[in-house]
């Protein structure tokens, strides 16, 4: 009886992760449709850069860069700003824009069609005051917190560019040079020291982007104070957070319809599939085509300064968390036989000299990810690092 | 224990001068005589000389019986009482003093009730027939005031020489005999001329017949046939009492009268008893009255997780959910898993998908009417269920025996220990989920003129899912029903209640951000029913009904000091909707019969409000405002009315077919603001004001029936076609809760649906249940010509629930008084859905573009569920009755998805589909009944 008990609380409990959730790809009947998509904001404060795509079929892969188009910022007293067009469809401008103006945008394609957006004003972002972060039951939350003494803003939207250092779990002063022909050991490699030239960095740099979006509004509240937004989270043990891990978060100030277009995007492709989450449906943004006023145009032009803070966590902060980068290395005896079980797969690290210090006893070696930090970062320094 | 004959009567021995009958005078001669062993001849021989009468009986069947007796100055009837006592032997005298003598049963030659007194008589009899048949003694007992006997003739109204021309009415009672509870729906009615009624409500009959002698006939699916006999001279009351057909542990027939379908005008009308519902296998084992009807054709839902349902291409929002009466509005525990109702306080629902009653408004796609039981009034009794998740017990019997009942039940899950087992992966380690449900009803009878019944429910939920944010609602109902019988012709009730819902959520862990949202609806109502039996015709229902709502439509508040949430509560909306109504039940020709029903429906939007007006024909927007008007409290803000019909005809070709047809407008003022596809614990309902238009719905359908193999299979098939107006849908990316003006918000749309609904049933035998097969479509299109982004560009798209193909098998096979086993399947076509058909790149990630709404399906669906239900011994006299549930839920385990979502993970976009029971759940569940 006892066992059936236990069969049964299993199957209930089974049942209460209702989620069974398995890959899904739908036969489509592939559309061919193509519209223009439009990112990107008016910088009140920096470099503006807007991106111009068509979006694609689900089987395709490839990116799909509007090139060749003619976009012009236009005040509302008529001044125009031209873009200048950069590699993948990106098209920037370093102008100052003027807080007290209205902007729209407008896109000539090489297709002939126009495209215009609604009228914006460009907001002013409020500063970020701080950049709080806890250790959570599974890993590391960032959050932000700001707020606008104006009470204006209400409206908030984040992106954040995250960099970790990595350093090499091995260091090596052998490399393996390969051999035209076996030498007189039967060995196709040789191995030797390395020269200054040839020294494997002792740290990299990796960065990575945010994918998803983050808004969150002070709408409802009293005052415009955003509290411990949640901007990003490091799952447990993650190799972000091995020695030294920087976040760089961005602050843009968003309209009320703007925010509704975002939210609407992050309902569509972040929710969903949750018991009570609502339907997707698509929402259009202020942009338009003049030409045929029915062809969607997927993408919300705004215009706002850009606020930034960046903030550093060393491991020694966080306390109980361990990286493992499953990096070991090995002995192996200096005779062909052994040297070829392991080389030239492995990086030769160091040798051991038999005890009259007159032979290499030995030789030690380790996967080549565990030394050479190139293949997981840059092992350009940012200018930003400290 | 009390048993009940079938007795066939004939109507042969009318003829026995009964025009003459006369009230008993005198008793006759005293014999004194002692025989033994003699042959019923001489004993008859015997008699006729000394008690001067006359003694009929069949010579050659009498043959062989002897008797034994001895008696001293008694009169003629006491002889044959003792002589024939324990025999097989019925004597029966008529006022002429002819005596007949029948074996087995007696003949009925219209001796009033009573007329025999067998106390005090315990001669002992020889006989060369041994066998004692004990079942077959008259069980007469002077002090039921009840007709309880199949074998007397029952003396109806002021006796008089002769039966009066015309007619006369009859009306009663119809009362299970062991708990004193009515039977309701059952038919009770006369052969020749064919005159028939159903109980209604409350068990209560009332039936128009000529005066005479007649067979009174008592048919109700799970009751013994019974029939009583009786001389009808003027108006009179009747109560019948009925006996349980199976022994009482084998709750195993299904559905309603045998030939309801046949001869009852409405259409579309799907009655269950518990019994019915308790056999189907649910996914906790506990039954589950919103599960069950589920399976029943033209019922659907979105899916596994939702309690929602759709009829008939309805809304969620569109059907009436009526429990004694109350209002319920969410009928659903645990995210849906379980149904609001506890199982063991129904006695049975009535699901009404086309013609609805004239008495019903407010909701225009279907009526659900949960009826509870009343308590036993005779002893105190109770059941109980033991779950993996959730326990019930149910306590009921007399406070005054045969007045005065109470029923009183509870339900609790203990669902948080499992949640806290669960592995800190899994993602729900800090969620908890529990709820609760009280029933209390109480039921006094004054008078056979007067009862009073009272019901109360209190439900409640809590979840919070994995965060620190916490939802509650709860639904309260409290519900007074006093019934009137003013005459036999004419009775009615009236009840009055109040029904709240309220749901609550709260968070507060971000000590900035805590905050306490709120929601409720209140409203008190009073309503009156009438029933005038006109003559054997008409049948004529009126009545009256009033409802005031209160709505707090959302309340955003800070949950602390600290706390810098801005408190943000809506203004509450108030309104009355009032309703007249008429029917009558016309029977024109025996064949045909109209049921004509008109309903007038009011609705006042109350003050105090502020409202917006809208420029003409432009987008209703913050910039089209043209006015803002108040009103202060008592203004009428806004009045809509109008009109509902409700036509439906029956004619029956012959006894086992018949074809209906039905019209019915509805209209409904209260709206629910949702843009989940199930009902979600956050919807909020809405009234309709200024802007918002109530919804109209529209039906007419068609259906044909016809029975077979002595009405023990039942096939219908039915065609409707619905049309649905001012349905709100909701711009894409609107805020619902807390919105000020949702007007701007809401777009109109129409739908309409049609289906074909074919079923086949089998009611009786080892093997019973149906199969049902649905054909139906549903499409939604949102034709408000002001609205700037409409859904599809205002094109038909079909709705969340179509479903065109339905199958459904449910089948109970009862291998023995003490094992039965239960099996439903059901096939459909997987729901449609809004897929992406392209993608791009946009904030770091791949975004999907959707496809026109509801362009796609997902896979269909199909599942199989057995249960076997194990009774414990049928002793009658034993304290606890026991039985096991046990079984299997999604046998085959097919992973049905419920919906499907694309998400983006790590900068590409991924498609899932998410199943609810995604394996076999097997369950148990034991209950007891004492």
């Amino acid at each position: 009886m006892k066992k059936i008990y236990i069969g049964l609380c299993l199957s209930v409990v089974m049942l209460l992760l209702f989620q069974c959730k398995e890959a899904y790809e739908p036969d489509i009947i592939s559309t061919d449709l193509n519209y223009l998509v439009v990112e990107g904001f008016l910088n009140g404060n920096g470099q503006t850069s807007i991106k111009l795509s068509r979006t694609r079929t689900n089987a395709s892969t490839a990116q799909a860069p509007e090139l060749k188009a003619n976009v012009v910022i236009e005040a509302d007293n008529s001044n125009r700003v031209i873009l200048t067009e950069g590699a993948n469809g990106n098209y920037t401008t370093n102008a100052v824009f003027s807080s007290a103006l209205k902007y729209k945008l407008l896109i000539h394609t090489s297709a002939g069609k126009d495209y215009v957006s609604e009228f914006v004003s460009l907001l002013k972002t409020p500063a970020i005051d701080s950049l709080p972060w806890k250790r959570v039951n599974q890993g590391v939350q960032i959050y932000v917190n700001t707020h606008d003494a104006e009470n204006r803003t209400k409206y908030y939207r984040w992106e954040f560019e995250e960099t970790w250092i990595i350093i090499p779990t091995f260091y090596s002063i052998l490399k393996i040079v390969k051999l035209d022909k076996h030498g007189p050991d039967g060995l196709s490699f040789q191995i030797v020291d390395r020269t200054p030239a040839d020294a494997l960095p002792t740290a990299c740099w990796q960065k990575e982007l945010s994918t998803n979006i983050r808004i969150g509004s002070s709408s409802k509240l009293v005052a415009d104070v955003i509290n411990l937004a949640p901007v990003s989270f490091i799952p447990y043990s993650s190799w972000k957070l091995d020695r030294r891990y920087s976040i760089l978060v961005k602050q843009y100030a968003l309209t009320a319809a703007g925010f509704e277009y975002w939210e609407n995007m992050k309902k569509n492709t972040e929710g969903l599939g949750s018991i009570f989450d609502p339907q997707p449906s698509e929402v259009r943004g202020n942009m338009m085509c003049v030409t045929d006023p029915d062809e969607p145009v997927i993408g919300f032009f705004d215009a706002s300064t850009l606020e930034e803070k960046r903030l550093y966590i060393n491991i020694a902060q966080v306390p109980d968390w361990r990286y493992r980068t499953g990096c070991e290395s090995i002995s192996v005896k200096n005779d062909p036989d052994s040297l070829t079980t392991i080389f030239p797969q492995y990086t030769p690290l160091d040798y051991v000299l038999s005890r009259d210090r007159k032979v290499i006893e030995r030789y030690t070696g380790a996967p080549q990810e565990c030394v050479d930090c190139r293949l997981k970062g840059s092992a350009i320094k940012p200018d930003f690092w400290e | 224990m009390r048993l009940s004959y079938s007795l066939i009567f004939l109507s042969a021995f009318l003829f026995f001068g009964l025009a003459q009958l006369c009230a008993q005078d005198k008793k006759g001669p005293l014999l004194s005589e002692q025989f033994d062993r003699v042959k019923v001849s001489e004993f008859a021989d015997y008699l006729e000389k000394a008690a001067d009468c006359k003694i009929y009986y069949d010579s050659t069947a009498f043959d062989s019986l002897r008797v034994s007796v001895t008696f001293e100055n008694m009169p003629l009837d006491a002889v044959l009482t003792r002589a024939f006592l324990n025999t097989k032997i019925k004597y029966a005298i008529d006022f002429e003093k002819h005596v007949f003598l029948s074996l087995d049963q007696e003949l009925v030659v219209g001796l009033p009730e009573g007329f025999w007194d067998n106390s005090g008589i315990k001669a002992p009899l020889t006989n060369e027939e041994p066998p004692l048949i004990s079942e077959f003694l008259v069980d007469v007992d002077k002090n039921t005031a009840v007709a309880s006997s199949a074998n007397k003739v029952y003396t109806i109204g002021n006796r008089t020489a002769t039966f009066k021309k015309g007619n006369v009415t009859l009306a009663g009672y119809i009362k299970e005999a062991n708990s004193g509870e009515p039977v309701i729906g059952a038919s009770v009615y006369i052969e020749s001329p064919r005159i028939g009624v159903s109980t209604n409500q409350s068990g209560y009959y009332s039936i128009s017949l000529p005066a005479g002698r007649h067979v009174l006939n008592i048919r109700f699916i799970g009751m013994r046939d019974a029939s009583r006999i009786i001389n009808l001279f003027s108006d009179g009351k009747l109560d019948i009492e009925v006996i349980n057909q199976v022994r009482s542990l084998n709750e195993v027939k299904i559905s309603a009268e045998k030939i309801a379908n046949i001869r009852n005008t409405q259409m579309g009308v799907e009655k269950l008893s518990m019994a019915t519902i308790k056999q189907i296998p649910t996914v906790f084992g506990e039954p589950d009255i919103l599960r069950v009807i589920l399976t029943l054709p033209g019922v659907k839902s979105v899916g596994e997780a939702s309690t929602g349902f759709n009829v008939r291409g309805g809304g969620t929002d569109q059907n009436l959910i009526l429990y004694n009466d109350a209002t319920i509005y969410n009928p659903s525990h645990l995210f849906g898993f379980f149904s609001a109702f506890n199982s063991d306080a129904i006695k049975d629902i009535e699901l009404y998908k086309s013609s609805i009653p004239a008495k019903f408004g407010g909701r225009i796609s279907s009526v659900l009417d949960v009826h509870s039981r009343e308590g036993n009034n005779k002893k105190f009794a109770g059941t109980a269920g033991i779950g993996l998740l959730t326990s019930r017990i149910n306590l009921e019997g007399p406070i005054i025996r045969d007045r005065t009942s109470f029923m009183i039940g509870a339900r609790t899950t203990y669902s948080d220990w499992l949640l806290r087992e669960l592995p800190a992966k899994s993602g729900y380690k800090n969620s908890k989920a529990a709820f609760s449900d009280i029933d209390l009803h109480l039921h006094h009878k004054f008078d056979d003129q007067n009862s009073l019944s009272i019901t109360g429910y209190l439900s409640s939920d809590r979840f919070n899912l994995n965060s620190d944010t916490v939802y509650r609602y709860f639904n309260t109902n409290a519900s007074l029903k006093w019934k009137h019988i003013f005459n036999n012709k004419f009775n009615g009730s009236i009840s009055t209640g109040i029904d709240r819902y309220e749901y609550k959520v709260n968070s507060e862990d971000n000590v900035v951000n805590a905050y306490k949202m709120g929601f409720d609806i209140n409203q008190s109502n009073v309503k009156t029913d009438f029933t005038y039996y006109v003559n054997s015709k008409h049948t004529l229902d009126f009545g009256a009904s009033s409802i005031y709502y209160k709505l707090h439509p959302g309340s955003f508040v800070p949950a602390s000091a600290e706390s810098l949430v801005s408190p943000d509560v809506l203004d509450p909306e108030q309104a009355l909707e009032s309703a007249l109504y008429l029917g009558d039940r016309f029977e024109i020709t025996p064949a045909l019969s109209l049921n004509v029903g008109i309903r007038y429906s009011l609705f006042n939007s109350l003050g105090p409000a502020s409202t917006y007006t809208y420029a003409d024909g432009l987008p209703k927007n913050e910039f089209n405002i043209t006015d803002s008007v108040g009103y202060k409290k008592g203004d009428v803000v806004k009045t809509y009315g109008g009109p509902e019909y409700r036509v439906s005809a029956r004619y029956s070709f012959t006894g086992d077919f018949s074809v209906k047809v039905a019209y019915n407008t509805l209209r409904q003022y209260i709206h629910m603001l949702s843009n989940t596809t199930a009902i979600a614990p956050t919807d909020i309902w809405k009234l309709s004001d200024m802007n918002i238009k109530p919804q109209e719905g529209k039906q007419v359908s068609l259906g044909l029936y016809k029975n077979l193999k002595s009405n023990t299979i039942e096939t219908s098939m039915e065609v409707y076609y619905k049309w649905l107006n001012n349905y709100l849908d909701y711009k894409s990316g609107a805020t619902l809760i807390l919105n000020h003006h949702i007007e701007q918000d809401v777009i109109n749309t129409q739908g309409k649906a049609y289906g074909l609904e074919l079923m086949i049933k089998k009611t009786a035998g080892k093997l019973n249940g149906w199969i049902s097969y649905t054909y139906s479509r549903t499409f939604l299109k949102m034709d408000d010509p002001t609205a700037i982004q409409l859904v599809n560009d205002g094109a038909y798209y079909p709705a969340n629930y179509d479903k065109p193909h339905d199958f459904t098998v449910v089948g109970n096979y009862k291998a023995s008084h003490r094992f039965s086993l239960s099996a439903n399947v059901t096939y459909s076509t997987g729901r449609p859905i809004t897929l992406p058909v392209g993608k791009y790149y946009y904030g770091g990630s791949e975004r999907l573009l959707y496809s026109d709404r509801n362009q796609y399906r997902i896979p269909n669906y199909f599942r199989t569920d057995l249960s076997m239900n194990i009774d414990g011994n049928h002793k009658v006299h034993q304290w606890i009755h026991s039985s096991w549930t046990l079984g299997i839920y999604n046998v085959t385990g097919r992973h049905n998805p419920y919906s499907t979502y694309f998400t983006t993970e790590q900068g590409a976009v991924k498609g899932y589909q998410l199943s609810i029971f995604a394996s076999a759940i097997p369950f148990i569940n034991y209950n007891l009944r004492f």
